[in-house]
């Protein structure tokens, strides 16, 4: 009996991502918060109008859910993130059942005092999208 | 070891993990490395809660393992010590307060 404790990147992954494919793990997962946005993308999949969407109640439950299937890797994106008010709600929730947190946002929202916010909900990584058709634009 | 044995473990409060089928796998933030602890490493990390020392934890792996006491407690002790140098736990005064 020996307890172990390995390191590692892409070979640890690899073997992680297959063990959980072969027992249906949702190891990551990408999860709209809204349909809503503050900007109008002519490129954008979404029509970002207001379809209706999950409750605070509702959006905590899946993540209990998803916690328990065994999820690691936590994207949260829309829409665009920071029009909800229960934003950080969510992100503290996420952060209790120990998730590695992404988000996608366009940034537009985002204040210094927001920024500092994410950092104290351990968020990992944010993915913020930067497109332009001229170099005025 | 060189942890005094009056400290308590208790883990990283800023890591995000997960057991999957019996094996528990964390990601610590700031380098996102990723480590991957078995069965009996599990075990103990599930026990690692800021309320129990090194001999306690061994304690339980004795009570849940066939293994023999010194075995259990040089093993308990070198995983503690190799996750804290990992910082993946950090260590608790039985009087209160967190120690790096």
């Amino acid at each position: 009996m020996t307890a172990t404790l390995s390191a590692g990147a892409t070979p640890a992954m690899d073997r992680l991502i297959s063990r959980t494919v072969e027992k249906h793990r949702p190891l990551s997962v990408h999860f709209d918060l809204t349909y809503r946005c503050n900007e109008r993308c002519v490129h954008c999949y979404l029509d970002h109008d207001d379809h209706g969407e999950l409750t605070t109640a509702e959006c905590l439950k899946v993540l209990d859910d998803l916690a328990r299937s065994g999820t690691l890797f936590l994207t949260f994106s829309g829409g665009e993130i920071f029009l909800r008010p229960d934003l950080y709600e969510i992100l503290a929730a996420a952060r209790r059942l120990h998730f590695d947190v992404s988000l996608k946002t366009n940034a537009l929202l985002v204040t210094p005092e927001r920024a500092a916010r994410l950092c104290e909900f351990g968020v990992r990584r944010v993915q913020i999208s930067v497109q332009r058709c001229s170099r005025s634009a | 070891m060189s942890t005094p044995a009056t400290v308590f473990w208790q883990k990283n409060p800023a890591l995000a993990w997960r057991e999957i089928d019996g094996e528990t796998v964390i990601i610590s933030p700031n380098d996102s490395v990723m480590h991957e602890l078995n069965d009996t490493g599990s075990f103990l990390w599930k026990n690692i809660d800021g309320k129990k020392s090194a001999v306690e934890l061994a304690e339980l792996l004795l009570e849940n393992y066939e293994v023999t006491p010194d075995i259990a407690l040089s093993d308990t002790q070198a995983l503690l010590e190799e996750m804290s140098s990992r910082k993946l736990l950090v260590t608790v005064p039985a009087i209160g307060g967190v120690s790096p």
